[in-house]
């Protein structure tokens, strides 16, 4: 893992709104608000009830809160994650919990080949289908937010 | 590696509470309390009531300092607020404005 010039001890936690221009490593405790233009690691022991920005978000511990990355959120085997995830490209490893609405701002390349294929039907016979993925994104959020109780039982 | 540390252009506005030795080299506007060491670098701001084992000042400290045992304002340092503490070192050329309560 890259050293961070900023690094949040495991038995540091940071209430409150952090900015910067930097990576963070984070070991501990963060709860409020982080955005920065470098990456975001959050170790495996580390949690944060944060809303966060960041060009990358590595999650290899507990995130509940929103994360947007401009570049990739890697989500880890061993990682809970609740909240919308929004970045460029999205990982998840085999293992990890995900609550929330996951989107993928950037890869159109993906996305074109199975518009091809499919590109008559969306339009107008798929409606039962796929509304239910588009019409969901402003309720998941709070479908998320309900989900969170259970995932913080574990 | 156990350290929090607080880099250049990082500005956290809120509190720190922690178990471990925390270095600022940016911006701190709130709290900061830790039952170890704290050392505000050269180019650190700190804006915020200071509670730690020990405290070494190098950049600016605006707000109260509370050690467990000493507090050291660097030649660099600059510092405006009450100091308390049983040990205090101002070095020459620090620059600092406040009351200082050295307890019994």
């Amino acid at each position: 893992m890259a050293k961070s010039a900023t690094t949040i001890a495991a038995g540091t936690v940071i209430r409150g709104r952090i900015h910067g221009e930097e990576s963070i490593e984070l070991l501990g405790r963060v709860e409020g608000h982080v955005e920065i233009s470098g990456s975001l690691t959050v170790d495996a022991k580390a949690r944060a009830d944060a809303e966060i920005q960041a060009a990358s978000v590595f999650i290899d511990g507990i995130v509940v809160g929103n994360v947007t990355a401009e570049d990739t959120i890697h989500v880890t085997g061993k990682a809970i994650a609740a909240g919308d995830l929004t970045a460029a490209k999205i990982i998840v490893d085999d293992g990890a919990r995900i609550r929330g609405f996951v989107k993928m701002t950037g890869a159109p390349k993906t996305r074109q080949k199975p518009s091809t294929t499919r590109a008559t039907a969306p339009a107008a016979t798929v409606p039962p289908a796929a509304p239910d993925q588009d019409e969901d994104e402003p309720e998941l959020p709070s479908s998320a937010s309900k989900r969170r109780v259970s995932v913080k039982k574990r | 590696m156990a350290n929090t540390t607080i880099g250049n252009s990082i500005v956290i506005e809120g509190e720190i509470t922690s178990q471990e030795a925390i270095v600022v080299q940016g911006t701190v506007k709130g709290k900061i309390e830790t039952s170890q060491s704290v050392f505000v670098e050269n180019s650190a701001t700190v804006e915020a009531d200071v509670t730690g084992e020990s405290v070494e000042v190098s950049g600016s400290v605006t707000g109260n300092i509370d050690a467990q045992t000493r507090v050291e304002i660097k030649a660099e340092g600059s510092m405006v607020g009450d100091v308390k503490s049983p040990r205090i070192l101002i070095a020459d050329g620090a620059r600092y404005k406040g009351s200082i309560d050295m307890g019994q």
